[in-house]
């Protein structure tokens, strides 16, 4: 099969609509359809996770093994990794001595290759690989944080329609622009839905149900970029949820010195809704190209509606919009 | 000059910001739900109302009095403006 930059339009075309943000919304589903996994990796990827949890049992029948991120909340692009935590009752699974148990006996079981423990990290963790499928693990221990998102994550995704494209979307846009990975300052899976879903509650059209989401998907995408790329005052606000109803809202920075760790005031800060002493965002110390990024990613969107807006039928066919903005190199299918 | 204005206007928002071949109309347009008969402003949804720039709770960013912090100028308004909101809301 050939490969194409924009391989999501092959057999899709939107060039005749009349209104350009319905072209938008479609390709926008037509997308994410396309990076979605087929049964057979999805199948593959569950029966890797199911293996590892049996097995993590055999070696501590005390322990029980969760999967969160991505994989919980099937939000995950082709080739994310899979994240794991190992929770006991003892609560003694983050000792040195019990991770390098727990590697070789991944390894003897030929479960992993790969293997990377690292035990003197904040959070120690052991990284490896499938080796039947490539897939790449990260198992951490006794934190269960990351099952509390998950579980929030999902019920976001049960009430908000729309949510889940708009989150692949930003989600590949910013892997595209190496601006995902929180180790070099990056936006994280977990703070990417946040502000998607905190944009989408706060929509003057969406919160007063004048329309739905997932209709208005084009115009959306276009809409979370002009906020968070040009307008939102990231020196003052904090990105927040009222702990009791779960309703979005901004708090103002000054009065929740606390949540500040950074002197930077152009600083991005998430309150987290389990925890609201922790700002999730914390990492995401490249705030400058993130919100650079943005801004220029509305500019690029605008830009082809207003040129395909005006261009001939003839001159319409075939193309895309959201191709200026997400680079994805991958087969047709 | 005056040329440069002249080029430089949009009919359908009445500014001189952008002219009609680059209106945030073309794009900005929205698939409405089929509105029920509401027999009072009782029947509607409230809007989640937050600014953008201030967090203040009584006004949209595009209508905030305080000095922006973006610097990014806002020159043809954006979602977030009373202006966005339903007819019977406005
Ligand atoms: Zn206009
Ligand atoms: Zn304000």
């Amino acid at each position: 099969t050939p490969t194409s930059l924009y391989p999501w339009i092959k057999a899709h075309d939107h060039s005749k609509q009349k209104e350009i943000a319905d072209w938008l919304t479609m390709e926008i589903k037509d997308f994410v359809s396309y990076i979605s996994p087929s049964k057979e990796e999805i199948m593959a990827r569950n029966s890797v996770v199911k293996t590892l949890k049996q097995q993590i049992k055999v070696c501590w029948p005390d322990a029980e093994a969760h999967v969160f991120g991505s994989f919980a909340t099937d939000l995950y692009l082709p080739g994310s990794d899979i994240d794991m935590v190992v929770v006991s009752k003892n609560g003694d699974c983050e000792n040195r001595h019990k991770l390098y148990q727990l590697s070789s006996f991944l390894r003897s079981k030929k479960l992993a290759k790969d293997i990377e423990v690292i035990a003197g990290a904040k959070v120690p963790i052991i990284k490896f690989v499938d080796p039947k499928t490539n897939i790449h693990l990260d198992i951490s221990f006794e934190r269960t944080n990351g099952l509390d998102a998950a579980r929030r994550i999902r019920k976001w995704l049960e009430t908000t329609a729309g949510l889940r494209e708009l989150v692949l979307v930003v989600k590949q846009f910013l892997r595209s622009r190496k601006l995902n990975n929180v180790h070099v300052g990056g936006l994280g899976g977990y703070a990417t839905i946040i502000l998607c879903y905190h944009f989408i509650k706060m929509h003057p059209r969406v919160s007063t149900e004048n329309m739905t989401a997932s209709e208005n998907l084009g115009t959306l995408l276009i809409e979370f970029f002009e906020l968070y790329g040009r307008n939102f005052s990231f020196d003052n606000l904090v990105i927040a949820f009222d702990g009791k109803t779960d309703s979005p809202k901004y708090l103002k920075k000054y009065k929740y010195p606390s949540l500040i760790a950074s002197r930077n005031p152009f600083a991005l800060v998430v309150q987290d809704p389990d925890d609201p002493g922790n700002n999730i965002t914390r990492s995401s110390y490249n705030l400058r190209d993130i919100k650079k990024s943005f801004g220029g990613a509305f500019q690029l969107l605008v830009d082809r509606c207003y040129y395909l807006h005006s261009a001939s039928y003839k001159k319409r066919i075939g193309q895309s919009i959201l191709g200026d903005i997400i680079k994805y190199k991958g087969k047709e299918r | 000059s005056n040329k440069a204005r002249k080029k430089q206007y949009c009919r359908t928002c009445d500014l001189f910001n952008h002219d009609d071949d680059n209106c945030p109309n073309i794009w900005r347009s929205y698939l409405l739900n089929k509105q029920p008969q509401q027999h009072s402003l009782k029947d509607v949804q409230l809007p989640v109302i937050y600014c953008y720039n201030c967090g203040d709770s009584t006004h949209f960013g595009d209508e905030c009095k305080e000095a922006r912090t973006s610097r990014v100028p806002n020159l043809s308004g954006s979602a977030f403006s009373g202006s966005n909101l339903p007819q019977q809301l406005r």
